[in-house]
């Protein structure tokens, strides 16, 4: 087992290391550059330009793009990402000061996820056909196919505007996290439904499931001690999968309800070519999605006897 | 807003309304009226939208007009908070800033030495009291001794000079060591409250440095201790509202500084907001979250209206301006009968009245200062709406079967910017001018700025704070660089007066440039609100503001 966590670990860092090359001249690739950002263009043109200049030549973007990237990977894998170029406070503050509210807004809408999705995934796998399983199918289909953003505007305008029940924007109380948490987790929270149930219905066809019926086990007993463990495996991958997500912020979630997290840090700072704070949010997110997945390899090992480590 | 100041707005939107139902059509007008305000309090505001649709031509615009009933005061609301949503906040609270979005929380943190008055369209002092030229190249200024900063300390000249020499020598920021004193590059304090300042090169606009984000100042001895990046986590400046706490990209919290030297005002706190999505912004206001909401956009004001919020309306020193840039890659920009063409086939007035919702002013003269400004020249008037003239002319140019030209734009920057030059495109298109505009995000549209490829149609917002020529420096043929050149140096009054004047005419003649519109502010304001405002600079102005009781 060390020598495949070993193994997928140096796998994981020839990754990330492609990642940060593929990230840095995609951001070269693009049209313009941070120090265009911090010039106010609406003066005269030539005094305009002369700050640019200048702006271009302090932040090392004069150098030639081979330097460029020889800095830029030095610094990346040895942790020191620069200030931020809009900011003027170094890269890992912002991170710093974002990452409690969205560990909060993520969590919850994980707990919401695995909380509401898994049993709603059973309940309709057990009840296949019936009322429920149909309401849980079509509650599933909206979770996937409404865009967050408009279902996020929707909720504002219910349950914000008209019955002033919960702050539309923000993160000073819990109640600011209801709205946001919800619109977050309703994806993954219908994903979750569906693979748990169609997990479950698998696993209810297994002969095994049908000598422990007959050996007069009750059915809570059947479906929480053999069927969950065997039916509930696919899920795993999607936690594996949904825990980096969140970490780095919903990002259309946060835009919306002005959440001041991580998402919308990285979509401020993509706007405005932050290239410091880009790279510095770009790799966190490889490494956690990276290692996340690894960590569900090795779940799946750990948890499903028919998966070896080779 | 005192009641009399009430009366004359009120009269000023029906003038407008007068003049935007009987200049500029010519078919039938019907006037659609609807009354979407009548409330049974003491102070009554009634708005109208008013709505026009011409025949002949099927354009309906919509005005909005106050009519204001004297009548009893309300009574004060116990917490004299205001909060305001805005798209960003600032990125920092030095008194360095300078993005537009830091404006409004700037100005009320920092005093600037002058503001641009919108009435007079000239500089007047704030914390300057007393100003000449002692020779074109020496200026002398004298401040109020009645500012301190918020810890306290009085606010001098030796201290502000001390501020620009630890940033100059002490930051260790590199965009700061060649900082100057407002574009002066010599400084010497006279006594506590004189300074004098110079520079190496006349310039005609030696105030313009002093205004908009350019020169406020920081508390030394409290910058020395905090450094330059600790101070924006703790700014002490000398205006109104003292800082009391920020997140980034969150909020900013301020409260009333209780020894402002300038005024006195009963609104105790006021904290900025930010919320990127418009929507959410407006639904706050709805919420009674925010009682000032910035950015809004226009076809959202009906309905506000309807719902008993009131809009403001302000002027900035910023016009939208579309450049017909001579071009040797498109030679028939270079023929002056062409760029004029393009003049007469636009119904700006039209523009105005639809996809700017009657908000944005009109630049009615067809030049870059406002009437009655200095440099002002009142033989030049805008090319008027003529799609007949437009077509001659192309045919007098050798272009019966018309032309097409492309250009950049870019998207939202400023306001609907985007709406009215797809609209433009097709007033153009119907004299038979096909242009072809690449719209691009910020980043793009920046790139191409700065490399000078924005092809033969481009759009920028313009600044001018004191006379006219600040952007219009992007026109690039020699024969208006020599005049910018002139212009620029210029010290003499007189002599200036002259030589913008025929600048004007110049630029009109040769219609480098349509001045399509003023670029406005429009916030949405809670009815709780009363009597906030804003100045050309984006300054909140709290000396009548107060919040009243919800009724």
């Amino acid at each position: 087992m060390t020598r495949y966590i070993v193994r997928r670990s140096l796998q994981a860092v020839v990754v990330i290391y492609l990642v940060v090359t593929l990230v840095f001249f995609l951001m070269r690739l693009g049209e313009g550059d941070p120090a265009q950002h911090l010039v106010d263009w609406e003066q005269d043109y030539e005094a305009a330009l002369e700050q640019y200049r200048d702006l271009y030549v302090a932040m090392g973007l004069a150098r030639p793009v081979v330097v460029q990237y020889g800095i830029h990977l030095y610094r990346t894998f040895t942790g020191q990402f620069g200030d931020s170029t809009i900011f003027n406070v170094p890269a890992w503050q912002l991170l710093g000061e974002r990452i409690v509210k969205t560990s909060q807004m993520g969590g919850a809408a994980l707990l919401l996820s695995v909380g509401i999705g898994i049993p709603l995934g059973i309940i309709s796998a057990l009840r296949r056909g019936s009322v429920v399983d149909t309401g849980a199918t079509t509650f599933s289909v909206l979770g996937l196919t409404i865009p967050n953003f408009w279902q996020a505007l929707l909720m504002i305008l219910i349950f914000g505007v008209w019955l002033r029940w919960l702050p539309i924007y923000g993160a000073d109380t819990w109640k600011h996290m209801i709205m946001p948490s919800i619109v977050a987790s309703s994806a993954l929270m219908a994903t979750m439904s569906r693979f748990t149930r169609s997990g479950m219905l698998e696993v209810l066809r297994q002969d095994y499931i049908r000598t422990a019926a007959s050996k007069g086990l009750g059915p809570s007993v059947i479906v929480v001690r053999h069927a969950m463990r065997n039916g509930l495996i696919s899920v795993i991958t999607l936690l594996g999968a949904a825990v980096p997500l969140f970490w780095s912020g919903v990002f259309f979630v946060e835009y919306v309800f002005a959440w001041p997290g991580v998402g919308l840090l990285f979509l401020n700072s993509i706007n405005q070519q932050d290239l410091p704070v880009v790279f510095m949010l770009l790799l966190l997110i490889s490494v956690a999605t990276v290692f996340g997945y690894l960590l569900v390899d090795i779940i799946y090992a750990l948890v499903d006897p028919r998966i070896r480590f080779r | 807003m005192s009641i009399r100041n009430m009366v004359l707005v009120g009269m000023a939107a029906f003038a407008a309304v007068a003049v935007a139902c009987g200049g500029g059509t010519t078919g039938e007008v019907v006037v659609e009226r609807e009354v979407i305000r009548e409330v049974e309090v003491p102070v009554v505001v009634e708005k109208e939208v008013v709505r026009e649709v011409t025949k002949e031509v099927p354009v309906e615009r919509t005005v909005v007009q106050t009519v204001v009933r004297e009548v009893a005061p309300s009574p004060l609301a116990d917490n004299q908070d205001i909060r305001i949503a805005q798209t960003n906040n600032p990125v920092g609270l030095h008194a360095s800033e300078t993005t537009l979005q830091s404006e409004s929380v700037m100005q009320l943190l920092y005093d600037p030495y002058f503001v641009f008055d919108d009435e007079s369209n000239d500089f007047v002092g704030k914390l300057a009291t007393e100003w000449s030229f002692i020779d074109p190249l020496t200026f002398e200024m004298k401040i109020t001794d009645q500012a301190s900063f918020h810890n306290g300390k009085p606010f001098t000249i030796p201290s502000a000079i001390e501020d620009v020499e630890w940033m100059r020598n002490e930051s260790g920021e590199d965009s700061l060591k060649n900082r100057t004193f407002a574009g002066f590059e010599t400084w010497a304090a006279v006594d506590d409250y004189t300074i004098r300042l110079g520079r190496s090169a006349p310039n005609s606009n030696p105030l313009s440095g002093f205004t908009r984000g350019r020169h406020k100042s920081h508390e030394p001895e409290h910058l020395a201790k905090t450094g330059y990046g600790g101070y924006s986590d703790d700014p002490v400046g000398t205006g109104p509202m003292q800082y009391v706490d920020w997140e980034r990209e969150n909020f900013v919290r301020m409260e009333r500084f209780p020894d402002y030297w300038d005024y006195d005002t009963t609104i105790e706190t006021v904290s900025f907001h930010q919320v990127p999505e418009t929507a959410v912004r407006v639904a706050g206001l709805q919420t009674g979250d925010f009682n000032v909401v910035y950015s809004l956009p226009v076809d959202l004001i009906p309905s506000l209206l309807r719902d008993n919020f009131n809009i403001f309306t302000g002027k900035v020193q910023q016009t939208e301006v579309m450049y017909l840039n001579p071009r040797a890659t498109e030679p028939q920009m270079d023929d002056k009968r062409v760029r004029q063409a393009m003049q007469y086939a636009l119904d700006l007035e039209a523009i105005h009245g639809t996809i700017l919702g009657g908000y944005a002013l009109p630049v009615p003269a067809g030049q870059m200062t406002p009437e009655g400004a200095f440099g002002f020249n009142s033989d030049v008037s805008a090319y008027p709406y003529d799609p007949d003239k437009a077509m001659s002319l192309l045919e007098e140019a050798g272009y019966p079967d018309g032309i097409s030209v492309s250009g950049v734009s870019s998207i939202g920057r400023y306001f609907r910017n985007q709406e009215v030059l797809t609209a433009m495109i097709a007033q153009w298109k119907a004299v038979g001018i096909d242009v072809d505009i690449d719209f691009r995000t910020s980043s793009q549209w920046l790139a191409a700025l700065r490399a000078g490829e924005l092809g033969a149609i481009s759009d920028i917002g313009m600044n001018w704070y004191g006379i006219f020529p600040i952007t219009i420096s992007r026109v690039t043929h020699p024969d208006w660089q020599d005049r910018m050149a002139q212009i620029r140096t210029e010290t003499d009054r007189a002599q200036l007066d002259g030589l913008l004047k025929e600048a004007a005419e110049y630029m009109h003649d040769q219609a480098w440039s349509i001045f399509a519109y003023r670029i406005p502010l429009v916030f949405g304001l809670h009815p709780d609100i009363e009597d906030l405002t804003w100045g050309p600079s984006w300054e909140p102005r709290l000396e009548d503001a107060r919040v009243l009781a919800s009724r």
